[in-house]
């Protein structure tokens, strides 16, 4: 059962009385005027939340179905991709414009150079879904615009 | 020359090529892949990151003719096109197939096209 934490008014902003031991131990449930309205659960399952979203999101055949490698793999790289989103106000503070390696939910390496960045991560980490990414406010849109004629 | 292939309607500019997984080149896979001006970034069917055990990298929005956007995991491969290696290509993979060589690869050689006569070239001079 998750705890209730109730949320008081300071001035402008609210106040949450738990420690960073509490937060990582335990969920809890943020209510207002005796109503729910927020849950703070570990950064852990946060996580395991996103990569469930992502995979019971319903899209195209080419993304995760079924617990094949491929789409294990592809469950990992989104959790890494879920901790490279949280940590990305930091690095777009910190490493603007260069690539960053996320594994276990940390930055394992930053290189300028993309290519050289994923050469040395693998060799150094092993043949794994390590999220390599460069830290940019949006992520750019490549274009497939050839349309093919499919048969009737 | 290589002549265009009439698989496709119209004949389309064709070329077998070699995926290799990045860190050990004896996960090979053969594939033939359409040269397509109109991609910027290149496809290979999906089939082969089972094969090549191939790791996922980062996610890539990718927007098709009509405007459509999907997200797609992206892979890191080397490539040997026409006996010319292409290391470090970042591919796409779609549950098709055959392979799209887009502008990320073409801007690499020399590409010529013979519509008319129904041939092409790739060269890396």
């Amino acid at each position: 059962m998750d705890k209730p934490v109730k949320l008081k008014e300071t001035g402008a902003t609210y106040a949450l009385a738990l420690g960073e031991a509490q937060l990582r131990q335990a969920s809890f449930i943020i209510e207002r005027d005796g109503e729910p309205v927020a849950a703070v659960v570990p950064i852990e399952e946060y996580w395991d939340f996103i990569a469930w979203r992502e995979r019971a999101r319903p899209r195209s055949a080419a993304h995760i179905e079924g617990a094949t490698p491929r789409n294990e793999a592809l469950a990992a790289l989104e959790k890494e991709r879920a901790a490279f989103l949280c940590l990305k106000d930091q690095l777009l503070r910190t490493c603007r414009g260069k690539f960053v390696a996320i594994l276990h939910g940390e930055v394992i390496d930053v290189d300028e150079d993309d290519r050289a960045l994923t050469r040395r991560v693998y060799a150094e980490h092993g043949y794994v879904p390590v999220y390599i990414d460069q830290v940019v406010q949006e992520l750019p849109v490549r274009h497939i615009l050839s349309p093919k004629k499919v048969a009737p | 020359m290589p002549r265009y292939s009439t698989d496709f309607d119209p004949p389309a500019p064709i070329v077998g090529f070699t995926v290799y997984c990045p860190v050990d080149h004896g996960r090979a896979a053969s594939v033939r892949g359409e040269l397509d001006s109109g991609a910027e970034i290149s496809v290979v069917p999906q089939r082969l990151v089972d094969e090549l055990h191939l790791m996922p990298r980062r996610v890539m929005i990718a927007q098709g003719y009509d405007g459509t956007q999907n997200r797609w995991a992206t892979y890191m491969v080397d490539l040997e096109v026409e006996g010319y290696p292409v290391d470090d290509v970042e591919v796409i993979a779609l549950p098709c197939q055959d392979a799209i060589l887009g502008r990320d690869v073409l801007n690499r050689f020399i590409i010529t096209l013979n519509g008319k006569g129904l041939i092409f070239d790739v060269t890396d001079p």
